[in-house]
């Protein structure tokens, strides 16, 4: 009888729901920030997985589209304090973020010649 | 304002503190004002997104993987340091400068710390690195683990010179050992399957405390030890390595690969022991090691497609190993099962194979599958005198396992499946008995990872085995982490059951004269019923800073409860019998331990360990023969800084043994016997990266057992019985080894 419901459960995550994956441009520099982003997109209803990268900033997403949007989860990421598919930061969000962190200033883990280079 | 400013930075390696990524993590200051840490310092490493910020204490912690090579540390009102020799290990750095344009730095490089206790893992996991394993220069397994606190090693007899490896006060069976996760030393290979792994094909060693997990099986109850083979993808071209020791072992491993295509790669690993001088130090006309040889070949295969996800081992491995011992001018040809000489011999063949395959979805990086499935078969035939013990034991095991999450990647799952068949053919004295045993487990662990403060894992498996009958298993593991994972707070607890392979695994009681008693050798089990315990756990890991150096501190208390136990009765002079558990049985210890890097490249360890073993025998309930009431522990190591790939590595391991109780002779009741202390000691000169040299000694303070053979004069009489051996057999041993790679 046990045996069935583990085989049961077994199936049931196996079964693909309403599931979609996609890729989201999202601003940052740094794994503080990764964990940031991840956090706030994992944190989302429907989110299934959220892993971003710096190298290319962008957010590889997995979620139910039944239950949230790509709309929804970039609004969310964007109230942490990084920018998300677009969508603007407030000043003050932005300003609280740790030094490293403030990707409008450029990347402080780049060389300060290729950061002043994008500056100009 | 312009002032001179004076920064001190410390990056104190912490090191890896789990085992994919090493960490460096340290404390800036401002040396203007040494008390006052920088808060807000940017640390990042050049041309990557990694980078951290210091914290309230001026501390930060930062991933170091191999690609970064450059860690800059900036702070607005000083210059941005660039530190960029000695990074491919974790580094220490007093960093001073009186002129903001006149940078001085002293890098000091410091190798990473290779005890790593995992601090986000929900079990109490240490992990035993390959920089480790080369502190046990010799020579298989059961020898790779003194430099370790939370496991101890105890003598199995006065014969064979098997080390025994217990931890949390239990012996080996009680520990699930499994190579690559797939259970290894299981029914007859319990006594000498660890002499069966050479030391040079270990990459790494996981050891867990307390219960482990449901997906490795039912049988682990105070622990599990894991053992990872060298991958053959990393393996380097060639590899050589010899030992030579005055007490006459002679060891010598070879180890190839072959890179067949960018997605196959195999390697052949060729181990030979010897032993042939005969030596009796302890003067009782017995020899203290036996004589032996042994012939060992691995063959591993491994496949790899990331684009389509698919990953694989396979391994064919063939073992011959033989053993002679008993008196030293016994001689097999003219004195075998006569009375005239006593001695006895032990031929071992093994094979297995394993098979292991593992599909990540590529799509859907959370999912993935994996098979699992091993062959072996292990032939062991020998006498002891006149008792004949012959083993043979076929097991087959096929495991698959499915990964995937729950809502999301935070909450993530583990199930699967698994089949075992273990058929055991003995000759115990005379008597033929055959066993038959299958089980078919299902499991379920859920695990949350939070990645911050609280993770935790619940594991149930259900099983039905053929004898057994159908049972559930639970485990559970919880972790808290406080204050910046600078406290860390462990609990768990699980079932574990076993069925005892009484014969296989106390071999010791056939080099003695003692009386066999049992009720039901033929039937099931023996007649004897499954073993079954609890055990719980609580352990206390606390981070903290002492004279400006890291201090890791652990405190943990752990208890074993019986309900069922196969009793292992000796106390009655030349007597052994086997018997259910009527009463109480636990094993409970307590452990403290301390480790620093102390200054730059001094390793200091130190464990204090306290035991309380005891179990309702026919007499009474007694502490368990042979258990040291207390350990001590303490580790030093210390090396050079590598100078063109030549560096000098010392350290120096000291074991105090506290006092056991012996068993009853026909000459003396039952007493505690005094502790000792047991000190060794090993020098290492890299004269490349491709060679070293190494030197050492074991047992520097000549500690024996004198009387580890008794009844040493008539081994053919009554009073004769080898199995009671507290000590060392082999006094002072120097050895003297090389390695070289390409």
């Amino acid at each position: 009888m046990k045996i069935h419901i583990i085989i049961l459960l077994f199936l049931a995550t196996t079964a693909i729901a309403q599931t979609e994956k996609t890729t989201v441009s999202v601003r940052g520099n740094c794994d503080m920030c990764k964990a940031r982003i991840e956090k706030a997109a994992i944190s989302t209803k429907g989110v299934k997985y959220a892993v971003w990268q710096a190298d290319t900033e962008k957010l590889t997403l997995i979620y139910n589209a039944k239950k949230t949007a790509v709309s929804e989860v970039s609004a969310n990421i964007a109230a942490v304090g990084h920018e998300a598919n677009g969508i603007a930061v407030l000043d003050s969000v932005y300003a609280a973020l740790p030094m490293c962190c403030q990707y409008v200033s450029g990347n402080p883990h780049k060389k300060a010649d290729e950061s002043n280079e994008a500056l100009k | 304002m312009f002032k001179s400013y004076f920064i001190l930075i410390i990056i104190i390696n912490f090191s890896a503190l789990y085992a994919q990524h090493r960490l460096v993590t340290g404390y800036v200051y401002d040396q203007d004002n040494s008390a006052q840490p920088l808060v807000g310092a940017s640390v990042y490493w050049e041309n990557t997104s990694t980078g951290t910020v210091t914290n309230d204490e001026g501390y930060f912690s930062i991933k170091h993987k191999p690609e970064n090579t450059v860690l800059l540390i900036s702070y607005l009102g000083f210059d941005t340091l660039r530190i960029t020799s000695g990074l491919d290990k974790p580094i220490k750095v007093i960093l001073a400068s009186s002129d903001a344009s006149k940078l001085k730095e002293v890098i000091i490089s410091q190798k990473r710390k290779p005890l790593q206790r995992t601090i986000f893992s929900s079990r109490n996991v240490t992990t035993v690195g390959s920089d480790e394993l080369l502190k046990a220069a010799c020579c298989n397994l059961s020898e790779s683990f003194e430099t370790n606190p939370s496991i101890d090693v105890n003598y199995a007899d006065a014969l064979t010179g098997t080390k025994q490896i217990q931890m949390l006060g239990l012996t080996s069976p009680y520990i699930l050992f499994t190579q690559e996760n797939i259970p290894s030393l299981r029914g007859s290979n319990q006594t000498f399957g660890l002499t069966f792994t050479p030391g040079t094909w270990v990459e790494s060693i996981q050891i867990t405390k307390g219960a482990g997990s449901v997906t490795s099986g039912y049988e682990s109850i105070s622990g599990q030890i894991n053992t990872e083979l060298i991958k053959p993808l990393i393996a380097p071209p060639l590899f050589i390595n010899g030992f030579r020791s005055v007490n006459g072992r002679t060891e010598l491993n070879i180890q190839t690969k072959h890179e067949l295509s960018p997605k196959w790669t195999t390697s052949l690993f060729l181990h030979g022991n010897q032993r042939k001088k005969k030596t009796d130090q302890n003067k009782d006309g017995f020899l203290d090691m036996p004589l032996s040889q042994q012939i060992n070949i691995l063959n591993r295969w491994q496949f790899i497609d990331p684009e389509k996800g698919w990953v694989g081992f396979a391994s064919l491995r063939y073992l011959k190993d033989e053993k002679q011992v008993g008196q030293l001018n016994f001689d097999p040809e003219i004195h075998q099962f006569g009375n005239l000489m006593w001695g006895g011999e032990l031929k071992t063949d093994k094979w297995d194979m394993t098979l292991k395959t593992g599909y990540v979805f590529p799509e859907i990086p959370y999912r993935s599958f994996g098979f699992q499935s091993a062959v072996s078969q292990h032939k062991q035939k020998g006498y002891f005198g006149n008792n004949i013990y012959d083993v043979s034991y076929t097991s087959y095991f096929h495991h698959l396992v499915y990964q995937s999450i729950i809502g999301n990647t935070l909450n993530k799952f583990k199930t699967g499946l698994q089949y075992m068949v273990d058929i055991y053919d003995e000759t115990v004295l005379g008597t033929e008995i055959h066993r038959n045993e299958t089980n078919i487990g299902g499991f379920f662990e859920y695990s949350y990872d939070s990645q911050e403060q609280f993770n935790m894992i619940l594991g149930l498996r259900l099983d039905h085995h053929n004898t057994l009958g159908s049972f559930i298993t639970p485990r559970v593991h919880l972790r808290y982490a406080l204050a910046e994972n600078t406290t860390i707070l462990r609990l768990s607890a699980g079932e574990g059951r076993r069925v005892s392979s009484i014969f296989a695994e106390h071999q010791k009681f056939f080099g003695s004269q003692r009386l066999l008693s049992i009720q039901k050798p033929t039937r099931p089990m023996y007649g004897l019923t499954p073993e079954r315990a609890w055990n719980y756990g609580f352990s206390w890991i606390q981070k903290a800073s002492l004279f400006s150096q890291p201090v890791e501190m652990g405190f943990d208390v752990y208890r074993t409860q019986f309900t069922n136990r196969v009793v292992v009765d000796w106390e009655i002079p030349g007597a052994i019998s086997f018997y259910n558990l009527e009463g109480k049985s636990h094993a409970q210890s307590f452990q403290f331990s301390a480790s620093t890097n102390f200054n730059e490249r001094i390793d200091v360890r130190f464990a204090y360990k306290a035991y309380d073993i005891k179990t309702t025998y026919n007499s009474g309930l007694k502490r368990v023969p042979l258990q040291p009431k207390s350990r001590w522990f303490t580790f030093l190591g210390y090396n050079t800084s590598v100078k063109a790939g030549k560096q000098w590595r010392a350290d120096a391991t000291f074991h105090r043994v506290g006092q056991q109780r012996l068993v009853a002779t026909f000459d003396a009741s039952s007493k505690m016997v005094k502790g000792f202390s047991l000190l060794s000691s090993q020098l290492t000169r890299q004269f490349s990266t491709n060679f070293s040299f190494y030197l050492g000694a074991e047992n520097l303070f000549d500690v024996k057992q004198s009387d580890a053979v008794l009844g040493a004069s008539n081994p053919f009489g009554a009073a004769f019985d080898t199995s009671q051996v507290y000590a060392p057999l082999f006094g002072r041993m120097l050895y003297a080894g090389f390695r070289f790679n390409i």
